[in-house]
């Protein structure tokens, strides 16, 4: 039996973030989709970075204006690029999840565009249906 | 059975060609096994050639169902026949597995639609150049019971559609049934009439005729006896 990689458990069609976008737009995707993180991604679908709610914070407690006009700046973002490739091994992919302790990880394929997102959850379900198949 | 996988974000859609056959449905359950080994317990179950399910299978459909509602996931059923989807609803209260029109009504039993929000009084300032372009899809819904009333209403829409056309067939059928009692009923009148008239001759000739031949076949009948009579001795 073949053994498990990051495309056989990774969610593809995921939310994302492009680099264009403003406060605004960033804050209400995370909000209105009620996770903390999303990977951004240029024009040709590069993943270039990871904003998180962190992110957005820091942007807007570190600017002086506290107005409207705060919302349509430009988002700021961990530019370092933390992700596995689509052939990572399931057994990798847990011993990167305990050793970086994220959350998420973003799947990227040879060219190191994103084509998908794993999370701790994924991980801790497939564990459980592992387990209870074997019963 | 040919199976092909499709992704909806999170949810896993499983096309399924060919009938739902017992041996078939191993096939079906290994592909949701493997599902879940994978960690997607949000699967869309396309059957367009799905026929009927017999309640053996059912029951199996509805186990695998409540493995994947233990951890927040489920199994419905898109694009089967609205016949069969009615036995299903019919086979149990609430029904074993949900059944929905298409993938995208089944998707929305997952993400329902979210409405418009209207803009934040802070945001009346930006420039149409600046509008938002979200990439992203509708966000997550609380809970999939926010479909409810949608799916209802589809299901209503789908119960009065058989209905009407169970009544047509309905009253087809009786029709039929009453020409064939009436055809049935003078069919039997001549029958009873044509033994009447080979059992009663109808003049004296005719009756002389019978008699004649009935004797010469009880003469017949006597004489085989006593030839049978005769080699015995």
């Amino acid at each position: 039996m073949t053994e498990t990689t990051a495309k056989d458990i990774m969610t593809r069609d995921l939310i994302r973030a492009t680099e264009d976008m403003t406060i605004e737009e960033a804050l209400k995707v995370l909000i209105n989709h009620r996770i903390t993180g999303l990977p951004v991604v240029d024009k040709k679908g590069k993943m270039t970075g990871v904003i998180s709610e962190y992110d957005i914070l820091a942007h807007i407690s570190g600017s002086k204006k506290k107005n409207a006009k705060i919302f349509q700046e430009k988002i700021t973002y961990s530019k370092k690029v933390d992700a596995i490739g689509e052939d990572t091994p399931l057994s990798e992919i847990v011993a990167e999840f305990i050793d970086t302790k994220y959350r998420r990880l973003p799947v990227v394929d040879h060219k190191g565009k994103l084509v998908g997102i794993i999370t701790r959850r994924d991980l801790m379900r497939i564990y459980y249906y592992r387990a209870r198949l074997e019963d | 059975m040919k199976l092909k996988l499709d992704a909806i974000r999170d949810i896993s859609v499983l096309v399924a060609e060919g009938a739902i056959t017992p041996e078939n449905f191993a096939i079906l359950r290994a592909g949701i096994k493997k599902l879940f080994k994978d960690g997607k317990n949000k699967i869309i179950l396309e059957l367009p050639e799905s026929g009927t399910f017999t309640p053996v299978l059912l029951r199996e459909l509805a186990t695998l169902n409540l493995m994947a509602a233990e951890l927040s996931g489920s199994i419905v059923l898109a694009k089967i026949a609205p016949l069969t989807r009615a036995k299903i609803e019919a086979f149990s209260k609430p029904p074993a597995v949900r059944c929905f029109a298409d993938r995208e009504v089944a998707t929305e039993f997952f993400y329902p639609k979210v409405v418009e929000e209207t803009p934040h009084p802070s945001t009346t300032t930006t420039t149409p150049a600046a509008t938002p372009v979200v990439t992203a899809p509708p966000a997550p819904a609380p809970a999939p019971l926010d479909a409810a009333p949608v799916n209802e209403d589809n299901a209503k829409q789908f119960k009065a559609e058989i209905r009407a056309k169970e009544m047509g067939d309905l009253g087809s059928v009786r029709k039929k049934l009453s020409d064939l009692e009436a055809e049935n009923s003078e069919l039997k009148g001549r029958i009873a009439e044509m033994v009447v008239t080979r059992r009663d001759p109808p003049d004296l000739d005719s009756w002389k005729e019978k008699v004649t031949i009935l004797e010469k076949q009880l003469a017949d009948a006597i004489k085989t006896a006593q030839d049978a009579a005769a080699v015995k001795k």
